[in-house]
């Protein structure tokens, strides 16, 4: 019987699965309720709490939230101590990207999209590495819902298009794309992204809203 | 950042098609021949480095292990216990335990008496990583490695297994920073090269991965991702590995991810047959371009409608 953690990339994997799993269903609530594993690995943790962090934010608890990010903090400076740049700088970007949500939710529109998008460029020009299977979240997608959230649809859409070129393919990304067209008007393109998600996620066996706005919308337009 | 697609599809053709004629002859494992002078364990420990190929700690701790207790003057199975210390060997740090344990390993391999000298420089090597482990960092010690690797692959040639394990060491050195993916290209130049002439090689297959398992790279890998699966389907890092790549691209992922996950039969069925011609099939329409006419699956694997 293997021990289920031996070392480094088997404790990020265990961080990051109930992370993506909440992060990528938007259930803010539930990821802001994440358990945080205990780990030797300062890294793993960094998952948890920026996972915490956005959830706590994007469901409107910023005290919570930068509860959070002091966690973040910590470890980056931890990290940095051990000179291990490259985990600190992965933990910094979290950081960085969890404080544009706090900021968003205190009415700092501008200030927040200033922050995101020095996140999104951070994140960027860093590699992924093999103890991740994939980067957690694509950083710049969430300056995108920033965008959208902030109703500025065509400066989102552009986000998407962005992230969608590194991290292909994504329903997430998808959604939010037909989301922007879909409120700046331009029916056309609306029905593209649409279309592309419901032959996305066409052997899905759950029941996603997206794909249910995705149908009603395409069978209205 | 100026990536070329290589020859990669072309050798991916072939290792598939060897695969799937030799996957009932050879071991669960994948194939493996690593020539060493001490004949009478030739055979084990061609098994012990495939299973180190397969990156199968601590099963590869316990076969070398057996292999010295079998034969205490085989200088090779020390260096095979050393390497096998890193339980992934890209993902440090490692326990101080390990890194003990490995320097150990060489100390003993190096008073062992049945070596060539080749067999003496693969032990040097690595003996340049775990040296002064204690106070050299590791990003230092991964390049001196690396360093050490080439040499030896330029003093061996035509020794495969020098070459795939600079590869390896390519891989472990690799400059994050650096966006035109030198070392990760070069590693999987040698690599593409070696997979002509060794289609079932598990350790081709994976450190393939590896090297392409970055997002502008990804895309020239998904037939090879699915392969390895079928190459080396005893080992559980083999069944895990093409979810590295699945994960990136979401592409060629909505039937294969599923069954990177489970144990694939001995023989492949007909459906892993044809889920492995569609992913390949669908390899050059993910290649960045998105122009190319949509055929079945690749209508899942590219769908953001362009403006």
């Amino acid at each position: 019987m293997l021990p289920i953690s031996v070392g480094l990339g088997s404790d990020t994997a265990l961080a990051a699965i109930p992370a993506r799993f909440a992060l990528e269903r938007g259930q803010w609530d539930e990821a802001a309720q994440l358990r945080v594993r205990n780990s030797e690995f300062p890294t793993a943790r960094s998952i948890s709490y920026f996972a915490r962090a956005l959830g706590a934010a994007r469901s409107g608890n910023a005290a919570a939230a930068r509860a959070e990010i002091a966690h973040l903090d910590e470890i980056e400076a931890q990290l940095a101590a051990a000179k291990d740049d490259y985990w600190a700088g992965q933990t910094r970007i979290q950081k960085q990207a969890a404080i544009a949500w706090v900021m968003f939710s205190e009415g700092q529109r501008d200030e927040a999209i200033a922050a995101m998008r020095k996140a999104a460029d951070l994140d960027d020009a860093s590699e992924k590495t093999v103890a991740m299977e994939n980067k957690l979240v694509p950083i710049r997608e969430l300056l995108g819902e920033l965008y959208l959230a902030a109703g500025m649809d065509k400066e989102a859409l552009v986000e998407f298009q962005a992230s969608d070129k590194v991290m292909p393919n994504r329903f997430r990304t998808i959604a939010a794309a037909a989301a922007a067209t879909r409120a700046t008007g331009s029916v056309e393109a609306a029905k593209r992204y649409y279309r592309a998600l419901t032959a996305l996620a066409a052997d899905a066996d759950g029941n996603r809203s997206e794909i249910s706005e995705a149908r009603a919308y395409l069978s209205k337009n | 950042m100026k990536v070329r697609i290589s020859a990669l599809a072309v050798a991916t053709a072939a290792m598939i098609a060897s695969a799937r004629a030799q996957q009932a002859a050879h071991d669960q494992f994948g194939t493996v021949h690593f020539p060493i002078s001490c004949t009478a364990v030739q055979e084990k420990f061609d098994r012990a480095v495939a299973l180190l190929h397969n990156f199968f700690y601590p099963e590869t701790v316990r076969a070398f292990q057996a292999l010295i207790a079998e034969d205490p003057s085989c200088a090779m199975s020390y260096w095979g216990l050393a390497m096998s210390e890193l339980p992934n060997p890209l993902v440090p740090p490692f326990p101080p335990a390990n890194l003990n344990a490995g320097l150990e390993a060489i100390q003993q391999g190096k008073s062992a008496t049945t070596r060539t000298p080749r067999e003496a420089e693969y032990l040097a090597a690595i003996e340049v990583f775990y040296r002064d482990y204690d106070k050299v960092d590791h990003k230092t010690r991964a390049e001196h490695y690396e360093q050490a690797m080439q040499q030896l692959h330029e003093h061996y040639p035509d020794d495969p297994e020098a070459a795939i394990f600079y590869a390896l060491a390519l891989n472990g050195a690799v400059d994050f920073d650096d966006k035109n993916y030198t070392k990760q290209l070069k590693a999987a130049a040698i690599l593409n090269e070696e997979a002509k002439k060794q289609p079932d090689h598990p350790g081709i297959a994976h450190c393939l991965i590896h090297s392409y398992d970055f997002a502008p790279l990804a895309a020239m890998c998904v037939s090879t991702a699915e392969l390895y699966g079928m190459i080396a389907p005893a080992a559980p890092h083999a069944l895990h590995m093409p979810s590295h790549i699945y994960s990136m691209l979401a592409c060629g992922t909505i039937r294969s991810a599923p069954i990177s996950h489970r144990k694939p039969p001995r023989k492949p069925t007909a459906s892993a047959r044809s889920s492995t011609k569609l992913t390949f099939s669908s390899t050059p329409i993910c290649n960045g371009r998105r122009t190319a006419a949509p055929k079945s699956l690749s209508t899942r694997c590219c769908p953001f409608p362009s403006d």
